[in-house]
């Protein structure tokens, strides 16, 4: 069945066509919810409360776009708000992006597994390249998840986040780059 | 030689973005440029770190969520049936008060008058039309063989009848109807005893052998007896004369 005889059928009511949706879908929100918070506990709930805000919202899809992309801005609207609320709650000299304009008030994270001097295998690798994303602006984490980790294209990037796909090309560019300088300080990569 | 133009190309060469001459032209810068060439070999190694890391969703992700849904299909399905019940309740109290409720808007003085009381519409074969009755108290001197229906077809058969009721003040009722009125109406009566208050009667049926009266009892009211004379003008097609009349309570 195709995902739009699936959404056809669940706006009908019928939650196992829900259901089929949700677990074509699972995989990518879930590895959205989970890189942009760091967290796997927040990283559940946030995804729990798309699928149920897709369900419930269901009535609202008018199928101008793809269920899934639908389904991943809402995802990805869920986990910005989770975020930014977080922020606020933060002590304000300790801000999440490290990436953002104002520099001066990036915390410096020492970080003594990931020392210049030390080889880095691929999964110390990957640990500190998760460390640098949860560092990176909520706009340039966004941008790379969607396209590292979960493989969207620019177009469909462009089309979640209502951007040109140009646009998300070369925000994924710099988003890219401030990952690097933030791995460069913190000693993973050397320059 | 500016680096920025190139930038761009090395992180759009690891989305396979590249057409075949920007490709060359990156190629070619990248061989004279140190600095992009280490730029472009950390991306990669974080091009391969991102790519290769997604999870699977925990199962109890689904489960949970369809958990939470059927949860709320079946507060749903419990609230329509309430809201069912409770409009079905709702048609039934408006029909039951509707049916026992005298027709007060069909004249503005019955508001004043609780002995008055209005008909509801006339069925059966032949039938007559019954515009709303009015409802008098009479003097219980004055009481007839009752339950009996009379139907006058002139002032002076009104005239004759009223005779009947010589210590009741019936004259309302001879000026009301006249010699005009009976050009093309004629006049149903019914004399009956019924409880002295309380109660609300309406002319229900006409047909060719029986009036029907329906009879509105209130679960608390007088039941002492008192002589009633209901009168509601009704059409000339209708029966000749009644035999019965006939009570059915609401």
């Amino acid at each position: 069945m195709t995902e739009q005889e699936l959404v056809l059928l669940a706006k009908q009511g019928d939650d196992q066509a829900f259901a089929q949706l949700m677990r074509d879908n699972e995989k990518r929100i879930y590895n959205l919810t989970l890189r942009m918070t760091g967290n796997p506990e927040d990283a559940m709930d946030l995804a729990q409360d798309t699928f149920l805000n897709a369900w419930k919202g269901l009535k609202f899809f008018k199928g101008d776009s793809a269920f899934s992309t639908w389904l991943y801005r809402l995802a990805s609207n869920a986990c910005i708000d989770f975020l930014r609320r977080q922020k606020r709650r933060q002590d304000i000299s300790a801000p999440l992006a490290a990436d953002s304009e104002d520099e001066d008030r990036l915390p410096e994270v020492p970080d003594d597994r990931f020392r210049p001097d030390t080889q880095l295998e691929q999964q110390e690798l990957r640990r500190a390249v998760d460390e640098g994303l949860r560092q990176l602006s909520l706009e340039h984490r966004q941008v790379l998840v969607m396209r590292e980790v979960n493989g969207l294209s620019y177009q469909e990037i462009a089309d979640i986040l209502d951007l040109e796909a140009g646009t998300v090309k070369s925000r994924i560019a710099r988003a890219r780059l401030s990952l690097r300088k933030i791995l460069l300080k913190s000693g993973n990569f050397s320059s | 030689m500016s680096c920025k133009p190139y930038l761009d190309l090395i992180s759009a060469r690891l989305d396979g973005a590249l057409t075949p001459e920007q490709a060359e032209q990156l190629n070619a810068h990248i061989q004279g440029c140190p600095t992009c060439r280490a730029i472009a070999k950390d991306l990669e190694c974080m091009h391969s770190a991102l790519s290769g890391c997604q999870v699977p969703a925990p199962a109890q992700l689904s489960e949970h969520v369809m958990t939470q849904i059927r949860a709320e299909k079946r507060s749903r399905r419990r609230f329509v049936r309430q809201l069912t019940g409770l409009a079905a309740c709702l048609v039934l109290c408006v029909t039951a008060w509707y049916v026992g409720l005298p027709d007060l808007t069909a004249d503005p003085q019955r508001l004043s008058d609780p002995w008055r009381a209005a008909p509801v519409s006339l069925t059966g074969a032949p039938r007559a039309t019954v515009s709303p009755c009015e409802k008098w108290r009479l003097s219980s001197f004055d009481a007839p063989a009752a339950p009996s229906a009379h139907l006058l077809d002139s002032v002076d058969s009104l005239s004759a009848f009223l005779t009947r009721f010589p210590d009741t003040d019936l004259s309302a009722v001879s000026a009301a109807y006249g010699e005009d009125f009976f050009l093309s109406n004629r006049l149903l009566a019914v004399v009956m005893q019924e409880p002295s208050s309380s109660i609300t009667h309406t002319l229900f049926e006409l047909t060719a052998d029986r009036v029907t009266v329906l009879r509105h009892v209130p679960e608390a009211g007088d039941s002492d007896m008192a002589p009633w004379l209901l009168i509601a003008p009704t059409q000339l097609d209708g029966p000749e004369r009644i035999l019965a009349v006939e009570f059915i309570d609401s």
